[in-house]
């Protein structure tokens, strides 16, 4: 176990070298000169105030130089500055994460909260009427684009049933409309793939076994079937930190939420590659750190599975 | 056969195709369904109600609405199904590449696909559209990027799984090279599944062009694409909730009809497999 643990972290400390390396190269493509660009917003443009900020921003040198300086400041946690907000990336990153955190977390608990349950029911009657219409549920909700669901959201409740706020507010509460928005088409597939996950089970020999002894479909399916699938699911719920994140950024611009969406967009507009890169390693990382934590999951939940499910 | 059969006969399939086959209708003869010039404004009627010459009515400009969101298709589809045929084919390619590959191959194959597989789509996006300026070129390249690794992935899945059965270890037996069972052997077995995973891939696709669209990525005001007319209705949220309405509704049903049609082909594939 703990030799696989270290082996799996060397492979994600490569992935995020690889990560890393792409991102770089992105923000090189750009052919802009981002010294010249703070110096036209602040010191002016003289050449000596311009290759004194090429000398702070670590712009002078060959590429590898300027690859190894970029990386070990952002391993310091020094993300470089933003041309956009005019402030270092970090302090933006800190001040726009908590909202998409936020968003992203109660996103996962009405995918959870909601989408348990129908799978369960779902596959404990397969084929009757309830498992029908989650069907037809999960097919609509996958294809609705969260932008145009959380606009009805926001028209049903600010016109039709005013119960409740639609203003952005501080705190959780103004976060419930837009984090459900959000959850609809992941929850979708959430509750397809985790009922075709039980019932894969339930037809497994081991089930028929139990019920010729005597054990209730009931008791079989909790008891026994979730168990086995669970893998499959996690490994989805560990992907969806990367889906929800595209569903964040366009959630957040309709309901007009300060995070990290906003602050992408901001960017992507004022063409500011420190900040960009920044976002991109963060949400690589983010992301492949999760997908390990999955497969861990994965291990302690079914170590009887070879692979750790499905992640192939 | 058994399965073209099987297609037919399955409702939820043919309504699915039925859809899809519309949507490429209304696609192609765009220019004559059309009653107006999309980007013809008339400011003296901007958002008239539904009549007979405005048969859904006109936007802030006054532009015939109906008339934009047919135009709409055309983005679209002429985007989304290409994008998802270049990335089929580079999946099938590197896909069976890494699965019959040698172990070095596989093994660098399977690395590009877990470093790129992290990026979400809308990060990338952001990034090439600062670097390579706004436009469709950026988010095309950004959903390419995002996506590729996915389609190897699920290759490689399909094809892992034939390698276990008896019928490649008996083609090589009986003589057959690696490309001639690849091509001749494995494609023609994995095809059905990849091509549930193709359609539910459009519907994706299309969501997320129209995602971009909507952020302000990838078309130039003014463009009838349905992502970006949801953009300029918001300006009027709860005066016309109309005109936010029919643009995504568009872009919700053309990913149902792509995603109804590959529900229904697992469903099938699914039930032949268990019996």
């Amino acid at each position: 176990m703990a030799r696989t643990a270290l082996r799996k972290a060397g492979y994600l400390l490569l992935i995020l070298l690889g990560v890393s390396l792409l991102s770089f190269a992105l923000l090189q493509l750009s052919g802009r000169d981002p010294a010249l660009a703070i110096a036209l917003r602040s010191q002016g443009t003289s050449e000596e105030n311009l290759a004194r900020l090429r000398e702070e921003m670590g712009l002078n040198g060959t590429m590898l130089e300027q690859y190894l300086k970029w990386l070990t400041g952002f391993l310091r946690g020094d993300f470089g500055y933003s041309i956009y907000s005019g402030r270092a990336v970090a302090a933006d990153l800190l001040s726009v994460l908590p909202v998409t955190c936020a968003l992203m977390g109660l996103a996962f608990l009405w995918i959870l909260l909601l989408g348990t349950p129908m799978a369960l029911y779902a596959a404990y009657r397969p084929g009757k009427l309830f498992d029908q219409v989650v069907r037809i549920l999960n097919v609509l909700g996958i294809c609705l684009p969260t932008f145009w669901s959380g606009y009805l959201l926001l028209v049903l409740f600010a016109v039709k049933i005013p119960l409740i706020s639609v203003a952005p507010k501080p705190g959780l509460a103004g976060l419930l409309l837009p984090s459900f928005a959000l959850a609809v088409p992941s929850m979708a597939s959430y509750t397809r793939v985790f009922r075709a996950s039980l019932l894969k089970q339930m037809h497994a020999e081991y089930c028929l076994i139990a019920r010729t002894r005597g054990l209730s479909r009931k008791e079989i399916l909790l008891r026994h079937a979730v168990r086995n699938a669970m893998p499959p699911v996690v490994t989805l719920l560990m992907q969806y930190v990367g889906y929800l994140f595209i569903g964040t950024v366009l959630v957040e611009s309709v309901f007009s939420l300060n995070g990290l969406g906003s602050y992408l967009l901001g960017c992507a507009l004022a063409s500011d590659a420190a900040a960009l890169a920044a976002c991109l390693v963060l949400a690589a990382a983010v992301y492949a750190v999760f997908n390990l934590l999955g497969e861990f999951i994965n291990r302690m939940l079914c170590p009887w599975m070879e692979k750790g499910g499905v992640l192939q | 056969m058994m399965l073209r059969e099987k297609i037919l006969r399955s409702p939820q399939a043919m309504i699915g195709l039925a859809l899809i086959a519309l949507l490429v209708l209304i696609a192609l003869f765009a220019d004559v369904l059309a009653p107006h010039d999309p980007t013809e404004q008339n400011i003296l009627a901007k958002y008239r109600a539904p009549d007979a010459e405005y048969p859904l009515g006109t936007d802030q400009l006054g532009r015939c609405e109906l008339s934009r969101l047919i135009y709409g298709a055309r983005y679209s589809l002429g985007i989304g199904l290409p994008v998802v045929a270049v990335l089929g084919l580079l999946g099938l390619l590197l896909g069976c590449l890494s699965a019959c590959a040698p172990k070095g191959i596989q093994w660098v194959v399977q690395y590009l696909c877990n470093v790129f597989v992290a990026f979400p789509a809308v990060v990338l996006a952001a990034a090439l559209t600062g670097v390579i300026g706004n436009g469709i070129p950026a988010t095309i390249c950004a959903v390419l990027l995002a996506m590729w690794a996915w389609f190897v992935r699920m290759v490689r899945g399909y094809v892992l799984v034939e390698l276990g059965r008896d019928y490649p270890l008996a083609s090589r037996i009986a003589g057959c090279g690696t490309m001639r069972l690849i091509l001749r052997h494995l494609i023609p077995n994995i095809l059905p599944q990849y091509l549930v995973y193709l359609s539910t891939g459009v519907a994706s696709t299309v969501i997320m062009i129209s995602g971009f669209a909507f952020l302000g990525m990838g078309f130039p005001a003014g463009t009838p694409e349905w992502g970006a007319m949801l953009n300029e209705a918001r300006r009027g949220l709860y005066a016309h909730p109309e005109l936010l309405l029919y643009p995504g509704g568009c872009v919700a049903l053309t990913a149902c009809a792509f995603n109804l049609f590959g529900e229904a082909l697992r469903d099938i594939l699914e039930r032949t497999e268990g019996s």
